[in-house]
């Protein structure tokens, strides 16, 4: 398909009067992967509910290919768009093919729905989406025997299941150990490199953002204040501007493609702000 | 319980089971009583081959009976389900929800202020009464959306308020009121043929709804934001789900009163046997709501005999504590 798979358009969500987003203006293309960031109170949480359809915004307009995605069926949007919420919950009874099945949902209609068996696409898709989280082995193994970070790769292949042009999530890393949090990322990555995935992720870590989006659009203000690739967009300048508090951002000892640090200037860090000690959310 | 929590039955044995079990409890409930028949007897009467007496025992009087118990068992099990489905909360029953209170409130004031009124007119009030406390529970758990906490809170408010009101109507009124009465605490005393047809249309257009619901119900126990990024209209599977629920509910009460328990542990049973795939729960739940009616009812009947007690006696007697087991182990 030509043109943008997602596109924003002045959108603006101003409930009672209260402006939290000032019209916001992004398109995404096929392929980016992109990092969404801002300090808490930016409206990074409200934009992420409204490119995941559950709120509609008050004024502009978000199209999907190209289409008004409030025009369209909520499965329309969900064979678009594959939304998966910060820390989602399921039943530590499930299997993770029982979970990933679930992707298959937009897919099927009417009474199919509920005893219509797999269909070979159905199949397909959720073994290839096993394979390509990583989690085939563990297909048989039911959510509570597994580690949090194999827990979350379960629910990526339910979004892959879905088999939709763009996924969009929110927090991946959350509640994650920083083992599973780079194993994560690095999934995500390889999926962008190796089937050109397109991904919209928001995301609290900054030097996540530098090491393994190919786009980061930093939010501040209910506006866009900045847009373009890590090295543009993550330096001292912008970051000190958008948190307001001075940090400097250091090349990582990978070098320029590497992890970026990103330190406090101010006089004493306190043992607790350290970078990357921030609680996830907001 | 005997099966640990990740050991699962597979499907086919747990609903062959689950049937088998409700025939053995049909047999048990048609052989006992004031007249005891044996197996021979009752399989005699049921072919039209025995004596006139135990034809009559049996066609007349226990059959009947039984196939109500089950019936009003099976829609209190599955309205359970459903309602558990929907609320992700594993103590949400009609009778906890209010739904069952509103049916009862119904029926109770037709007996009281319109004691003529035609017997085919109870389900559909009791369904009416149903669906008039569903619709104010949901109404007060709404904010621009349904959180199931809030909805379960509701229930338990709205449930205490239509029991007052069910009970003020009984003492206001200087009728008979033992009638009023077995609306409170239910049973199948003296319920016969004719009322069968009744619930008949409820029975089919529950069971039609869990049949559409049940895979919609598995996506929303990952939770409404997953189920809405999947392209679930929640709302409208929220609503369908609780307004068969009613249904089930209504009809079931009309025929019986509030039978409490029944939809809490028909459920918890089924999830215990197969896991939570509501494809399973549901006709599990139905099954095994039906059977432990038939028995509870059969207990109401023998066990102090001749008095007959409410099979709501023997459900709460049994169901209490089933209920304090599942607070302790689950919450």
């Amino acid at each position: 398909m030509s043109g943008p798979l997602l596109q924003l358009d002045g959108v603006r969500w101003s409930p009672r009067g209260h402006e939290v987003l000032r019209g916001i203006t992004i398109s995404v293309e096929a392929g980016e992967l992109v990092a969404l960031i801002g300090p808490t109170g930016s409206g990074k949480s409200t934009l992420r509910r409204i490119l995941g359809r559950l709120l509609r915004p008050s004024a502009g307009r978000v199209r999907l290919g190209g289409r008004d995605a409030w025009s369209l069926a909520p499965g329309e949007v969900a064979r678009r768009v594959a939304f998966l919420p910060q820390s989602p919950e399921a039943s530590p009874d499930l299997t993770v093919a029982e979970l990933v099945w679930h992707g298959r949902y937009p897919h099927h209609r009417g009474l199919a729905r509920s005893f219509g068996g797999a269909r070979p696409a159905d199949r397909a898709a959720v073994e290839s989406a096993l394979h390509q989280a990583g989690v085939a082995e563990l297909r048989a193994a039911r959510l509570g025997e597994l580690s949090g970070g194999e827990q979350r790769r379960a629910w990526i292949a339910l979004v892959l299941a879905q088999e939709a042009e763009l996924l969009l999530l929110d927090e991946p890393t959350a509640f994650l150990d920083i083992g599973h949090q780079l194993e994560l990322l690095a999934l995500l990555r390889r999926l962008h490199e190796e089937r050109g995935t397109t991904t919209v992720m928001a995301l609290h870590d900054l030097a996540y953002a530098g090491s393994h989006a190919t786009r980061v659009v930093a939010l501040s203000g209910g506006q866009v204040a900045a847009d373009g690739p890590p090295g543009r967009v993550l330096t001292s300048e912008q970051l000190s501007a958008l948190y307001g508090v001075p940090v400097t951002v250091l090349p990582g000892p990978a070098g320029a493609a590497g992890l970026p640090i990103v330190v406090p200037r101010s006089a004493a860090p306190g043992p607790d702000r350290g970078p990357g000690a921030r609680p996830p959310g907001g | 319980m005997l099966i640990a929590g990740h050991r699962r039955i597979r499907p086919a044995p747990a609903l062959a089971g689950a049937a088998a079990a409700l025939l053995a409890a049909a047999v048990i409930a048609v052989s006992l009583g004031a007249v005891r028949l044996s197996l021979g007897e009752v399989a005699g009467g049921l072919l039209d081959a025995g004596d006139d007496t135990t034809r009559r025992i049996v066609w007349q009087l226990r059959v009947p009976r039984v196939l109500a118990a089950a019936l009003v068992g099976a829609h209190l099990g599955l309205a359970g389900a459903l309602l558990q489905g929907v609320t992700r909360n594993p103590l949400a029953d009609p009778h906890i929800l209010g739904f069952s209170s509103g049916a009862g409130f119904v029926a109770v004031a037709l007996v009281v202020w319109a004691p003529g009124s035609p017997g085919a007119l109870a389900p559909a009030g009791a369904f009416a009464g149903s669906l008039l406390s569903a619709a104010v529970v949901y109404a007060l758990a709404w904010r621009g959306g349904i959180s199931p906490v809030r909805f379960a809170l509701s229930g338990v408010a709205v449930a205490a308020l239509f029991t007052a009101l069910s009970a003020a109507a009984i003492s206001l009124s200087d009728l008979f009121t033992q009638a009023a009465l077995s609306f409170l605490v239910g049973g199948l005393i003296g319920v016969g043929w004719d009322h069968l047809p009744r619930i008949a249309p409820y029975t089919a257009a529950g069971a039609l709804a869990a049949v559409g619901l049940a895979r919609s119900l598995n996506v929303l126990a990952l939770g409404d934001d997953v189920a809405r990024g999947l392209g679930m209209r929640v709302e409208r599977v929220r609503l369908a789900a609780v307004a068969a629920a009613a249904a089930l509910t209504g009809a079931a009460v009309a025929i019986s009163g509030i039978l409490a328990f029944v939809g809490l542990v028909a459920p918890h049973a089924a999830r215990l046997l197969v896991g939570g795939d509501y494809r399973l729960v549901l006709p599990l739940s139905g099954l095994l709501g039906a059977a432990l009616l038939v028995l509870a009812d059969t207990a109401a009947r023998t066990a102090w005999a001749p008095t007959e007690i409410p099979a709501g006696i023997v459900t709460a007697i049994v169901g209490a504590p089933v209920l304090l087991l599942l607070i302790r182990t689950r919450t």
